[in-house]
């Protein structure tokens, strides 16, 4: 489901995301990636199995500091956790 | 109880006693609740008026501001004051009315998508759904607007659920105390061997150490070590203006002393700071020479203009006592001083015209320490970040990320309902003035004696003074010799008003002023080419500041 291109030549990151079950959430999100200046590349939002909670996986090409990223959108209210993983370096082209 | 009821006792059981708004359709449950309500409620005559004395009583008083609207138009002019208060980190909780929920979303008269409108501008926002949500919304509310970082957090509520007749009754739950100080850490032992082998360090001072109440702890620093410190805009007051080895404020407008320093510093200390464009001038060039420690409540502050060498995150407080050692910077202590003195500011001046920065050293001379200034947005504001000693930092409020004009007027009477035993003092610009001018209703409604000291050159000075630096003094709408008789429209309102025009009258007027009982309006008359200097010219090192007596 989740195509690494990372043709940009930049590093491709992924963020594994879990937040409060807000409708909101997914939007002030979309917001900080693009406000921050980071191009979005993929994004999905899955049910989990914990009441209240939603993951959501979305992945950014960037040379840019993801820890930057990662520290402003921890700054949402309903963002619980992120972990951030570097795809560039194992490039699967689905 | 209704919704509109229940929301009034939330908020009173978290001690709020004042709070200012607007009302209209959406929002009418809760000022006919507002009718029986202790709560004091001040009616402002701009709900942007009514968001920016929110948050000069939060900044003033250290406490949450609030402020009320209707949907729709009343909701979107509180937006720049959300704005602000997320820039300076203000805690602010906003209530909006908003249409019923079976009308939501189908374009009703006077619906706007708050929500949407206010994510960007705010810590927190939440839309409420039932009634019984409330009471837990606004308790949420409150606590993320004072954690950390603080900041404003809205609160959108639709009209039915005011109206919702509700059995749940509130009474706040005991909150535990904070226990256990924090661990000495790691990281400041590496600080404390940066600091000690350092031979030129320096302390940046933000708007932070007021924010983090820390004041106490940076001046025990300060004492401890002697170092030479300088302040941004925000961080005003937090150093005894007194102390001998402070610099004064850094920046584009920034004391030369305090620049210089920087530049040459071999150790930077960031405390509740936040490498700021208007601070540093063009970054790559910021304190060159300088490792960094950067002390800060929000993660997401480190490493975001500028990487640091050790980053202490945390409560201020005890991190900064914590690096208190020995140094032995005495060749630096000595050279700092000597600049303080070789380039501090004068105040000759030739000619029988009003020399803004002068009188508003007078001003700070004349007024009592406690006194809380607040500014509007332009010259004069830079000329009361230079000129008046602030001897705490809830004394002097400003507009510092958002820059917004109109702030002035509308946090000074915040400002002084919080505390109504202060001298409360609006130092505003005639350009400034008039964007928040109705809030002199507000002023007499009141009875309100805040003291207004118009600094009036005419002009959109501060714009003006670019375009005659920057674009070959092409004065593109920044004439503002139309203005009104500022002393007449303070009368039409019942505020005394005097202008003058010399220089033989300004001690007089300030006294007059500063006796005065209630609000007054002072008017006074400057060159319409006066400058205000150093300037550091935008994207140029620190260094690099342009001087010039006049004109
Ligand atoms: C809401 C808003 N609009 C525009 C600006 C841009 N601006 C910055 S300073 C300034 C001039 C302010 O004029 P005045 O209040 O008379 O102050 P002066 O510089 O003359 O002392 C302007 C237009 C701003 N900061 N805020
Ligand atoms: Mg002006």
């Amino acid at each position: 489901m989740l195509k690494y291109l990372g043709d940009s030549g930049m590093p491709q990151h992924m963020f594994t995301i879990t937040a409060h079950k807000n409708p909101l959430v997914m939007e002030r999100l979309l917001q900080v990636v693009r406000y921050r200046g980071f191009t979005l590349h993929s994004v999905s939002m899955f049910p989990s199995d914990v009441e209240q909670e939603v993951n959501v996986q979305l992945s950014v090409e960037t040379d840019k500091s993801v820890e930057n990223l990662k520290n402003q959108l921890l700054k949402i209210i309903d963002i619980k956790h992120i972990t951030v993983e570097d795809r560039s370096r194992q490039k699967i082209i689905a | 109880m209704t919704g509109a009821e229940l929301v009034l006792k939330v908020l009173e059981q978290h001690g709020v006693d004042r709070m200012f708004g607007y009302p209209g359709g959406a929002i009418m449950p809760l000022y006919d609740a507002i009718y029986d309500s202790p709560i004091n409620h001040y009616l402002c005559r701009h709900e942007q008026g009514a968001a920016f004395s929110a948050v000069g009583y939060a900044r003033a008083s250290k406490k949450v501001g609030v402020c009320l609207a209707t949907s729709g138009p009343g909701a979107t002019n509180l937006i720049t004051g959300l704005a602000d208060a997320m820039s300076d980190s203000v805690p602010v909780v906003a209530i909006t009315g908003q249409v019923s929920t079976k009308a939501m979303g189908s374009d009703a008269f006077q619906e706007v998508d708050i929500i949407g409108l206010s994510l960007a501008v705010t810590k927190h926002c939440v839309q409420i759904t039932c009634v019984e949500e409330l009471p837990a919304a606004i308790e949420e509310a409150f606590a993320i607007a004072l954690s950390g970082r603080m900041g404003p957090v809205l609160i959108d509520i639709p009209k039915d659920i005011q109206l919702a007749a509700t059995d749940l009754d509130y009474v706040r739950a005991a909150t535990p105390a904070n226990a256990g100080s924090e661990k000495i850490s790691h990281a400041i032992e590496q600080a404390k061997e940066l600091l000690a082998n350092a031979q030129k360090p320096i302390l940046y001072v933000g708007g932070g150490v007021g924010m983090a109440n820390a004041v106490t702890e940076v001046r025990d620093f300060i004492n401890a070590t002697n170092i030479p410190s300088v302040s941004t805009l925000k961080g005003l007051g937090a150093v005894n203006p007194d102390n001998e080895h402070y610099l004064g404020m850094l920046g584009m407008h920034g004391t030369k002393a305090a620049n210089i320093a920087v530049q040459q510093c071999d150790l930077l200390i960031a405390v509740g700071a936040r490498f700021d464009d208007r601070v540093t001038g063009k970054i790559a060039e910021f304190a060159k020479h300088a490792k960094v420690i950067h002390f800060d409540i929000d993660q997401a502050e480190i490493n975001k203009v500028r990487v640091a060498d050790v980053a202490v995150l945390g409560n201020l407080a005890a991190n900064i006592s914590a690096l208190a050692t020995q140094v032995d910077i005495k060749p630096w202590q000595q050279h700092c001083q000597q600049m303080a003195k070789d380039f501090a500011w004068r105040y000759d001046h030739p000619g029988e015209k009003i020399f803004a920065p002068a009188l508003l050293k007078t001003m700070s001379d004349l007024m009592p320490n406690s006194t809380v200034v607040t500014t509007d947005v332009g010259q004069h504001q830079m000329w009361s970040a230079q000129h008046i000693a602030i001897h705490q930092p809830e004394n002097f409020l400003s507009s510092g990320g958002q820059g917004a004009m109109g702030f002035g007027l509308p946090a000074a009477i915040g400002a002084q309902m919080s505390r109504p035993d202060d001298t409360v003092i609006a130092v505003s610009g005639d350009g400034s003035f008039m964007m928040n001018v109705q809030e002199l209703g507000t002023l007499k409604r009141y009875n309100i004696p805040v003291k207004i000291v118009l600094i009036d050159n005419s002009r959109l000075g501060m714009v003006r003074q670019w375009q005659q630096l920057f674009f070959q003094e092409r004065y593109s709408e920044t004439d503002l010799s139309d203005n009104p008789d500022f002393v007449m429209l303070a009368r039409a309102f019942d505020i005394k008003a005097q202008v003058i025009t010399s220089k033989s009258q300004v001690d007089d007027a300030l006294k007059e002023m500063l006796a005065h009982d209630g609000p007054y309006l002072l008017q006074v008359k400057i060159d319409e080419m006066d400058n205000v200097w150093p300037l550091v010219p935008p994207e140029t090192a620190n260094e690099a500041m342009l001087e010039s007596v006049k004109s």
